[in-house]
């Protein structure tokens, strides 16, 4: 049993804060809260899963499935889609509006491994315990999630580009052809 | 674009970059660790304590179904919804031939799931000439889909171990092999069941 307590102790240290930064870029702070509470309940019953080195992203994929189950159980209770897991992030127009919109073009799989290795700042084998898949597999879909996101990038600039063009297009219109029509 | 440039920019898109978290050693976390600690720590492998199953080698339930010469009625399978290599969100069990009168079945407190078996919390949505839909509320382990289909095909009345399934009713329900498990490891929700649950998967 003492063993366990300072398994966990050690856990705990190691993942409390990165678990609240997972958690606060995917819901609301007051909901990230509780879910990291809820994860680490869950980490508590199964500590001696963890994995040695592995702890963090075996953290991660916990608190992704509380994730997970809180938005359906969310999206039942209050029939709304609101800042959850698959959805947006942030409003868009914090910084990077064209990359937000590219982030929005993937899909909620595509969109979760991008922010797993931007931002939890995994590598492909640490990805593959988040997801519980093998190391093999996770390597493929990062490399193709991110070869989707710069796809997605350049889209959406050339769609900003057209609809660039046709604004000055508008613009140029002499004032009496519009008028006239 | 290249990976670093889309990783730098990804970065500077960070929620949570600046944002103040609770300190792992803080009286906040430590609290938080304490009260933790002070649950039921491991639920599956106690071993002496009802509710919990017993751990010695047991006849499981997908085996003991199988003697019973029980016919499956379909295969498990994935459907993917979104692209080929995305995670899916329905998945499909079917639902056992079997006469609840006529089953031998083990008392709930010896039955063992596989550690390979599904096990989820789901409300029907959808009953079907040939289907049951639910949508998942919560996976317990092995699964991950927002839907799960019960092929119902062949059956007089979509029952689970002889109790009817209901529109807007809440379940709890094992599976394995392809089959939606009976013999007390699925059933309408009640408390009872999902402590059993919390004891068997949590």
């Amino acid at each position: 049993m003492n063993d366990r307590r300072t398994r966990f102790e050690a856990i705990f240290r190691e993942v409390y804060e990165p678990l609240q930064r997972y958690a606060r870029r995917r819901v609301d702070p007051a909901s990230a809260d509780d879910v990291v509470a809820e994860a680490l309940l869950v980490v508590w019953r199964r500590v001696d899963e963890a994995p040695d080195g592995l702890a963090l992203p075996w953290c991660y994929g916990i608190t992704r499935r509380c994730l997970a189950n809180r938005r359906r159980s969310d999206q039942r209770q209050a029939n709304v889609v609101d800042r959850l897991m698959g959805e947006r992030d942030a409003p868009p127009g914090d910084g990077d509006p064209l990359l937000w919109a590219a982030l929005d073009e993937l899909d909620a799989d595509d969109r979760e491994i991008v922010r797993l290795w931007a931002w939890e700042e995994l590598q492909p084998r640490e990805i593959a315990v988040v997801l519980d898949i093998s190391a093999n597999a996770a390597a493929i879909r990062v490399h193709r999630a991110k070869r989707r996101l710069a796809d997605a990038m350049e889209r959406v600039v050339e769609r900003k580009s057209r609809a660039d063009a046709g604004h000055k297009r508008v613009g140029n219109t002499p004032l009496e052809t519009k008028e006239a029509t | 674009m290249n990976p670093e440039e889309l990783h730098d920019r990804l970065r500077r898109l960070d929620p949570a970059a600046d944002a103040p978290v609770d300190p792992a050693t803080g009286p906040r976390a430590a609290a938080l660790m304490e009260q933790i600690m002070q649950t039921q720590p491991e639920p599956v492998n106690v071993t002496s304590t009802p509710p919990t199953p017993a751990r010695r080698p047991r006849r499981a339930l997908f085996a003991a179904l199988g003697a019973l010469g029980v016919a499956a009625v379909g295969a498990f399978a994935f459907v993917a919804m979104r692209g080929d290599d995305a995670e899916p969100t329905s998945v499909s069990f079917s639902l056992a031939a079997s006469d609840p009168l006529m089953q031998m079945c083990l008392p709930i407190s010896d039955q063992q799931p596989s550690p390979e078996a599904s096990a989820f919390r789901g409300t029907v949505v959808d009953i079907g000439a040939e289907s049951v839909t639910l949508d998942v509320t919560k996976w317990y382990q092995n699964g991950d889909a927002d839907q799960v289909v019960i092929s119902t095909a062949g059956m007089p009345i979509a029952a689970l171990d002889g109790v009817d399934f209901v529109q807007g009713g809440d379940y709890l329900i094992t599976a394995g092999d392809g089959q939606v498990g009976v013999c007390g490891v699925s059933g309408p929700y009640s408390a009872d069941l999902e402590g059993w649950f919390d004891t068997w998967y949590g």
